[in-house]
């Protein structure tokens, strides 16, 4: 079943690189243009996609995969993280960021000791990249 | 005796103290990073790719070599003392390694280990020192249509050794060579796969890419899952092997060492194959094949001499020809474009002191991670005691901060994490991202050669057939190809399931 999935979500992909491929223009064999090695590699992707989806579909039923809650959750975390380090800047959004990766990690102690663990380990990356190792980080509203 | 001149200006470079320092920190690096289960080769030069921006050439790439021969190391010392393999070339160690240290004799099987890899890292980096220079002045010959049908013949034989299915293997070429063309064209300068985002003007940058990959997919797949920890209690002592063990290892390592050299610099075989090579080889040769599986020292040394030689191996075609045959060797490469570097045959010739300079570091970062590591074994026993739950949020936070870093722009933290999600994505649907990697570096160089030679041969491709080394790479790219229809498996495949049984 998964590859059915996957075989038809990278055939989509495939179809997209070459309408783009079409849209940079493919120029000739004498004279390539911009979108011709994506052209080629769009048409080859799309048909092992769709060689991998019918495997996909042969096999349909085998295997049931259970959905990946923390793993879901964890990459909803990731993307804000990146969308909001701007603007609250690396030490909120950092000491949010490693709070709940540990709770996401498992980590089973009380809330005040993750929030204490992760200020500590905030604290300590702020020190060493920021201060020893003086990488600008992003400082966002407050300031840090 | 030029051989011997051009070491000796190699050793004049990296015995500057900087150097060393360099050395000693990527050999640390890379085998706390290996030690870490889960993390190999890959995922400790991904980690650690962002330290290089703050290094001059030449140590960044003693450094990044360090970091893959210490990670391999520190692979070996989880797969014996915890037997979860840091990476797939420590698996074989795995076999034999745990039991060992399950019958008390964890220190031997450590320190056979650690010599056996010293002993073959040496002999690769003497086979690196005598086939790089010769395999370069060959490579001069090479016009666009070899250097194409050379990429191409590294990719297809990269998926047929692949350990998953050919059919996806394939899939993530194709998928590395379009994400190569996101940027400027080279030709025309016209925007590719940018979107309206400033951010892909210059390409999609290796380091984001690896280290979303390797760094945050290996997070989010384990994530909420326990990763079994059985660390044998106790201490490491005598990791000194005995004599008996030295005369039971001495032929192991020998054939190791050269199986895993040659297998080495070929594309795809990497540092996993020739392990599973050298384990089967010695079971065969072996008057007592029964005690494989049980503890015995040569199903030790052997393998861990072959990943060992055959990380030297791939330091071959990446630094003679500018060709990646795996993971690390894509990274590297990477990492000399970002330095600045332009890989190919002439690098050996116009920056000596880059090629010279590593292969003396390779020397002395042998015998480093020899003496170092011995009597760390205690410190790298206390790291794996670490739970994953804490080491998980240790390298999110670290890929971010790495990430961010490299050019203090939040929008690489946003691609890295985007392809944290890709790269979780490719694991749990079981696709490689060893080709995807391997496509991304290769990508570049397949389409400005494939575009010269059209340009050459006025729209012919018959140009890639006319020309005998180009035919030849074309043809060995067939029948990989198509091998797998007419055989019934390929060698990748049959490592994964000797691994699974």
């Amino acid at each position: 079943m998964s590859d059915l999935k996957s075989g038809l979500f990278l055939f989509g992909l495939s179809l997209f690189v070459l309408w783009e491929s079409l849209r940079l223009g493919v120029g000739t064999l004498r004279e390539p243009g911009t979108g011709f090695i994506s052209l080629c590699t769009g048409a080859i992707m799309a048909l092992l996609t769709l060689a991998l989806a019918y495997q996909g579909w042969r096999k349909r039923g085998l295997r049931k995969a259970p959905p990946p809650r923390p793993a879901l959750l964890a990459m909803a975390v990731l993307i804000t993280y990146s969308l909001v380090l701007g603007l609250l800047g690396f030490f909120i959004a950092t000491f949010l960021l490693v709070g709940i990766f540990f709770r996401l990690g498992g980590v089973k102690r009380p809330w005040w000791a993750l929030i204490a663990m992760s200020l500590v380990v905030t604290s300590l990356a702020y020190y060493l990249f920021g201060v020893l190792l003086r990488v600008y980080l992003p400082r966002g509203f407050l300031g840090i | 005796m030029e051989t011997i001149h051009s070491l000796a200006y190699g050793f004049g470079i990296f015995l500057q103290p900087a150097n060393l320092f360099y050395c000693l920190v990527g050999t640390l690096m890379g085998t706390l990073v290996g030690v870490l289960p889960g993390l190999g080769p890959g995922a400790a030069l991904s980690l650690l790719l962002p330290l290089i921006f703050h290094a001059p050439p030449v140590s960044s790439m003693i450094m990044l070599a360090g970091i893959c021969y210490g990670a391999m190391y520190g692979g070996s010392t989880t797969s014996i003392l915890v037997n979860i393999p840091g990476e797939v070339a420590s698996v074989v160690t795995c076999f034999d390694g745990y039991q060992m240290a399950r019958q008390g004799r964890a220190g031997p099987a450590l320190g056979i280990a650690a010599f056996g890899s010293f002993i073959a890292g040496t002999i690769g980096v003497i086979g690196l020192m005598i086939f790089a220079p010769t395999l370069a002045n060959f490579a001069l010959q090479f016009g666009p249509p070899e250097y194409f049908s050379l990429a191409v013949m590294s990719l297809t034989l990269v998926s047929y050794i692949s350990r998953g299915s050919l059919i996806k293997s394939l899939i993530m070429a194709c998928l590395g060579i379009t994400l190569s063309t996101v940027g400027m064209d080279p030709f025309t300068s016209q925007a590719r796969f940018v979107f309206g985002f400033p951010d892909l003007l210059n390409g999609l940058e290796l380091v984001f890419v690896a280290m979303g990959v390797f760094g945050l997919g290996e997070v989010l797949l384990n994530l909420g899952q326990s990763l079994r920890q059985d660390i044998l209690a106790g201490k490491v002592k005598n990791l000194f092997p005995t004599r008996q063990d030295w005369r039971d290892s001495a032929k192991p390592i020998a054939r190791g060492s050269l199986i895993g050299f040659f297998l080495g610099i070929l594309p795809g075989f990497g540092t996993a194959i020739p392990t599973f090579i050298a384990y089967a080889l010695e079971k065969r040769l072996s008057q007592h094949p029964e005690r494989f599986g049980t503890g015995t020292i040569e199903g030790v040394a052997a393998p861990e001499a072959a990943n060992n030689a055959s990380s030297s191996g791939t330091f071959i075609p990446m630094l003679s020809l500018g060709i990646p045959v795996n993971v690390s060797s894509s990274i590297l490469l990477a990492a000399l474009v970002i330095l600045g570097l332009q890989p190919g045959p002439l690098l050996i010739t116009s920056r000596p002191d880059v090629f010279w300079g590593l292969v003396a570091s390779m020397y002395v970062g042998n015998a480093m991670l020899l003496v170092l590591n011995l009597p760390l074994i205690g410190l790298w026993v206390q790291v794996l005691r670490v739970p994953y739950s804490i080491l998980c949020a240790l390298i999110v936070l670290f890929c971010q901060i790495g990430a961010y870093s490299v050019n203090n722009s939040v929008g690489d933290v946003l691609i890295m994490n985007i392809f944290g999600l890709i790269g979780f994505a490719m694991k749990r649907y079981e696709f490689e991202g060893g080709t995807l990697i391997l496509a991304l570096v290769l990508g570049p160089m397949l389409e400005n050669s494939l575009r010269r030679s059209l340009l050459l041969s006025e729209g012919s491709p018959l140009i890639f057939f006319s020309r005998p080394l180009s035919a030849v790479f074309l043809l060995i790219a067939l029948i990989s190809l198509l091998s797998p229809l007419f055989t019934g498996g390929r060698l990748g495949k049959q490592a994964r399931e000797a691994t699974e049984e």
